[in-house]
């Protein structure tokens, strides 16, 4: 039984973890801009490249090199969407959302140019994982664990108890009518995109410190990202969040040698879990387990 | 509107002409021939590439350098990269052959995109191609109307080999976590087959999704089970090998690990950590290949490469796919696809006046004279059978402090 925990679950809510928070930036911008970034993936590889320049560069380690992870991702959204996305503003979301791949593979090219294809790592060697009663943890996981709940709660508070997070959720719920409320348009698409990018730098950050780092990183998980948005109800980031938490924690579960030491399912499946999972959901709940947007 | 109706028309009646013409566009003798080249550069297989590359490029600029082909015509590459994905591959390959008008095709390295681009575009079309790297046994079953080549050596000798030295290294039982696809799944049908035969035991088998970011669950599946003395890890660094071998090692499922040709490269070690890999053995392309053809292209490869290893995972044998393409294209004295597919097994095969690495310049003398010349090159002899396969050896690698070193070349 102390395996499940120590193999399957904790490795599961780890994986959940980073999935919620890729999740809850990418249902962030799909809430207010109202179409898919494809180029989510890209900029958590950014910040996990960002973070690697920092901690070459400083000596520091990947945690303490977050801001600058974060504060490198920001620009490159807001300049994403200068150039690309605000023209194509009123254009069909199927339009967006090509152009949003465009980005993605520009910023993918970019990485490649810069950092090469090499998988690199913030650190070399391994420390033994941390033992409380039999269960055994990875110091690093317990700080993802613990950074994720600390951005959600962040972005908790900032989407209920600020001003600034009403006007976003009020973007949501009805542009039209925020505008003519009064609602500073420009404004909150750029908050958004700070948020989002932010989260995502974070998630890329943590995904690297748990693998590595290699240029495609981020978009190796972009669609199980989709996934997750999509189960908690699109453009609900607290959905998204949950969305995520169920689809890491159901992947590892899927692969538990439950009957005579054979798996569940054969590991090389384990990605289309996760989809099964949502098309279960949406059969009986299409508007995802919070109510999304459609 | 007319103006400028009328300009279109001339612009697409421009850009039409080269279609309309192309044998008056290519007939000319000094126009160079075009190589295609298919490379992973990005994706899980993109740590092999640059040595791979240029291993490709000395071959071509020393024939090149020797006069061309075909009375001095250049052998220009076409390089693409099919991002270790084989829809990427068939796509890359369509382009090759339709727009870029390739003579014959170096590549794909990975067998699955190998398979996949050689059925839907190259066997159709009739292009040879040369893969330096694809090993997988079903690479031979393709029903390519002679059409697919490799330098490689196919992995049915490579799981021979391993179950000998597994079991040499007094190993008995052993876990396999595999890439799920045609390499991985090859590999450990013949390693499986031939351990089974050594008295060894297969306690497990999986075969694992690339690019995920965690497989602990999938590795304590297999520790867990038949008590494994080591974990036989087939699949790349980048996409998803590194991830097993760090996961492995974290939680203390394996004590031992066993790695093959995809896993070999000197950036595992250093990405992983050279202590913990430590003594750690596997198999990987060897060479056969007498030692003063061998010491010229490690020569030559040194010279215009001081910086990358001339005896890292298959760049010899991308080397030698390259010869082999030029000697074929002068020994037809056509760069037709046709006439270069004819004379594949010709200029590789004995019987013949044996020529090497280096020495394009007097194949081409003694082709000229109407000799038939046996190239011998720097990975091995370079047979190709029947089914298009290279015969060689397979080499024997550890882990010796902190480097990928050779140990020994094994022909079974």
């Amino acid at each position: 039984m102390i395996e499940l925990v120590n193999f399957y679950l904790i490795p599961g809510l780890v994986l959940g973890a980073i999935y919620a928070l890729a999740a809850a930036g990418l249902s962030l911008a799909y809430g207010v801009l109202r179409f898919a970034n494809f180029a989510h993936g890209e900029l958590m590889t950014w910040g996990g490249y960002a973070a690697l320049v920092a901690v070459v560069a400083l000596g520091i380690s990947p945690w303490v090199a977050l801001p600058i992870a974060i504060a490198a991702t920001i620009p490159v959204a807001l300049a994403a969407d200068r150039a690309f996305y605000a023209p194509l503003r009123r254009a069909q979301p199927a339009v967006l959302l090509i152009s949003s791949f465009g980005v993605a593979l520009m910023i993918r090219a970019v990485v490649y140019l810069v950092w090469g294809p090499t998988p690199q790592g913030y650190a070399r060697g391994f420390t033994p994982p941390l033992v409380f009663e039999g269960i055994r943890i990875q110091q690093r996981h317990l700080m993802i664990l613990a950074g994720t709940a600390i951005a959600a709660l962040l972005v908790h508070l900032l989407l209920s108890r600020s001003r600034a997070g009403r006007a976003m959720r009020a973007m949501a719920d009805d542009p039209d009518l925020a505008r003519v409320t009064g609602v500073p348009v420009a404004g909150v698409i750029r908050l958004t995109w700070c948020v989002a990018a932010a989260l995502a730098a974070v998630a890329g950050v943590f995904l690297a410190v748990d693998t590595e780092l290699t240029p495609l990183l981020g978009f190796n998980v972009l669609l199980a990202a989709f996934a997750a948005a999509i189960l908690g109800g699109i453009g609900r980031p607290w959905g998204a969040a949950l969305g995520g938490l169920i689809l890491g924690v159901v992947e590892e579960l899927s692969t538990y040698p439950l009957i005579g030491g054979a798996p569940l399912l054969e590991p090389a499946y384990k990605g289309g879990v996760a989809f099964a999972v949502l098309v279960l959901v949406l059969i009986f709940r299409p508007q995802g387990l919070f109510k999304g947007m459609g | 509107m007319t103006p400028f109706t009328l300009s279109r028309r001339a612009a697409l009646a421009l850009g039409a002409a080269p279609l309309v013409l192309p044998g008056l566009a290519r007939a000319q003798a000094g126009d160079p021939v075009r190589l295609g080249v298919i490379l992973s550069a990005t994706g899980g297989l993109a740590a092999f590439v640059p040595p791979i590359r240029a291993g490709i490029t000395l071959a071509v600029e020393e024939i090149n350098a020797a006069g061309g082909v075909l009375g001095g015509r250049r052998i220009q590459v076409v390089e693409a990269d099919d991002q270790t994905n084989p829809q990427a591959g068939v796509q890359v390959m369509t382009r090759l052959v339709q727009a870029e008008n390739v003579a014959a095709i170096i590549g794909p390295m990975a067998s699955g995109i190998t398979i996949a681009a050689a059925n839907a575009v190259s066997i159709p079309a009739g292009v040879p191609i040369v893969s330096p790297s694809a090993t997988a046994p079903a690479v031979s079953q393709l029903n390519d109307n002679d059409t697919v080549f490799r330098t490689a050596v196919p992995d049915g000798l490579q799981g021979q080999v391993l179950a000998r030295i597994t079991r040499e290294a007094g190993i008995e039982r052993v876990a396999i976590m595999a890439v799920n696809n045609d390499y991985g799944r090859g590999l450990t049908g013949s390693f499986t087959a031939a351990f089974q035969g050594r008295g060894g035991t297969v306690t497990g088998s999986q075969n694992f999704e690339e690019n995920r970011p965690s497989y602990r669950a999938e590795l304590q599946t297999l520790a867990g089970r038949g008590n494994p003395q080591a974990l036989l890890l087939i699949g790349y660094p980048a996409s998803g090998g590194n991830t097993i071998l760090r996961n492995s090692i974290e939680n203390s499922f394996f004590p031992r690990f066993i790695m093959t040709d995809g896993m070999r490269d000197q950036t595992v070690v250093d990405q992983v950590g050279a202590r913990q890999l430590e003594g750690m053995f596997g198999t990987g392309p060897g060479t056969a290949a007498a030692p003063e053809r061998r010491a010229a292209y490690e020569a030559a490869y040194r010279r215009a490469n001081p910086n990358l290893d001339p005896g890292a995972a298959f760049v010899a044998q991308a080397y030698d796919a390259a010869y082999v393409i030029a000697l074929a294209i002068e020994a037809g004295r056509s760069a037709d696809r046709a006439a270069i597919r004819q004379n594949l097994r010709t200029v590789a095969n004995a019987p013949g006046e044996a020529v090497g690495p280096g020495e394009f310049a007097r194949a081409r003398q003694l082709l000229g004279a109407g000799t038939k010349v046996n190239y011998e090159g720097a990975s091995g002899p370079i047979e190709f059978n029947a089914t298009g396969d290279a015969q060689g050896r397979v080499e024997h690698w550890a882990v010796r402090n902190g480097r990928v070193t050779s140990v020994a070349q094994l022909a079974e």
